[in-house]
């Protein structure tokens, strides 16, 4: 005989699935003749069963018909819209919205990991992957219910990622930064912020005037800082060029510094070099 | 002529009928059914109208044991169903013989 009972069962299988919707006692009644027609019919002919009668599902819909049951419930139950439950109508669009996280996603991680690595032509680069890789994971999230996980973890993981990468972009910036003066003069370098004065040496240690100096913009070094370290206030005596403009990058300055007692009364005199003993430099 | 239509209508008629004459199991009162000449009819629906008389009081049933076979359940008419038979039949005449003579004119 051809129609094993792997084939009976199977085709039973198919007629109660199609009988789930019915109560029980309904259906194990249905079932139960079933079986026996299935035997009887397996054992009459070498026929497959769909042959002789029928298709499982209408075979079900013909038994329950005929049984006086009512129909089976047409359609499989829509995968129920979580924002439904909230019951407000205005939030019913959000998943129609879910396409464009798809691709934000892609965009955020494209973003935090390229970003820091190699700036925005490798965020460009790295989008063009993941993007469409984001999109792809997000319709197969929609058609298959076991890579939800998949999902929910890539749009997780690109929101942590992009809120690490911009808050340490935001603490390594901060944390340069000197925090003394919160003005600090627009041409001047790093640095210069508690000089008032330069003076210069060649090579051999020897001291050096008239010295013009600029910066790497080309700018003149112009120093800002109006007391010395002791708290006089300093004046500086403008040099000029040979036609007659004031300059204000010769170096060493001549300066006079002002110290006020505290009786009124103003002592005043000419800033002196620092005792410094400057090495000879080895040329090269 | 499609006789789907026609048997829907006299199935439970028929199918009491053929209980009226013997007892018998559910494959039983299909394969006699079309021996009688009502080949269309589904083995569904022969199951499911002998479920839904059952339940309307018009049957017995009774299981028979088989040592060398399936054990079978068998439907048997009892005297509810022997007076729905009756109605039925009666119906079921008047209502042939009208058409009948409607049609006796066509060849």
């Amino acid at each position: 005989m051809s129609t094993t009972t792997a084939d009976v069962e199977a085709y039973a299988a198919r007629v109660r699935a199609a009988l789930a919707d019915l109560a029980a006692t309904d259906r194990e009644d249905l079932l139960a003749d079933l079986e026996d027609h299935l035997a009887e019919v397996a054992e009459e002919s070498d026929e497959p069963l769909e042959t002789r009668l029928g298709e499982p599902g209408a075979y079900a819909a013909e038994l329950r018909a005929a049984a006086g049951l009512p129909a089976a419930v047409t359609a499989a139950p829509r995968r129920e819209n979580p924002f439904r439950r909230a019951g407000s109508g205005t939030l019913d669009f959000l998943p129609e919205l879910l396409p464009a996280w798809w691709v934000a996603r892609g965009l955020l991680l494209a973003w935090a990991i390229a970003r820091p690595l190699s700036g925005n032509g490798g965020v460009l680069l790295l989008a063009l992957l993941l993007v469409p890789a984001s999109v792809v994971l997000g319709r197969r999230t929609r058609r298959d219910p076991g890579w939800r996980w998949a999902g929910y973890a890539a749009s997780a993981a690109s929101v942590l990622l992009v809120v690490l990468v911009a808050g340490v972009t935001t603490v390594s910036v901060e944390g340069g930064t000197s925090a003394v003066s919160p003005e600090p003069a627009q041409d001047q370098p790093a640095g210069l912020d508690s000089v008032s004065n330069l003076y210069p040496y060649d090579k051999d240690g020897r001291p050096l005037t008239g010295v013009q100096l600029y910066d790497q913009d080309g700018n003149p070094v112009e120093l800002q800082v109006d007391t010395n370290t002791d708290g006089a206030v300093l004046t500086r005596i403008p040099r000029r060029t040979t036609g007659g403009d004031i300059v204000r990058n010769v170096y060493p300055q001549q300066q006079v510094a002002s110290t006020t007692d505290v009786d009124g009364s103003t002592r005043q005199r000419e800033v002196t070099p620092p005792p410094v003993h400057p090495p000879t430099i080895s040329a090269g | 002529m499609d006789t789907t239509q026609l048997l829907k209508g006299v199935l439970d008629l028929a199918v009491l009928a053929v209980l009226d004459d013997k007892d018998g199991y559910g494959y039983d009162v299909v394969r006699r059914l079309r021996e009688a000449g009502l080949e269309g009819v589904g083995d569904a629906s022969v199951y499911g109208t002998l479920r839904r008389l059952f339940q309307a009081g018009a049957l017995t049933s009774y299981v028979v044991p088989s040592d060398s076979g399936p054990h079978r359940k068998y439907y048997g008419l009892n005297d509810a169903g022997r007076a729905q038979l009756a109605r039925s039949a009666t119906g079921w005449r008047s209502f042939a013989g009208a058409v009948d003579s409607i049609v006796k004119e066509v060849a």
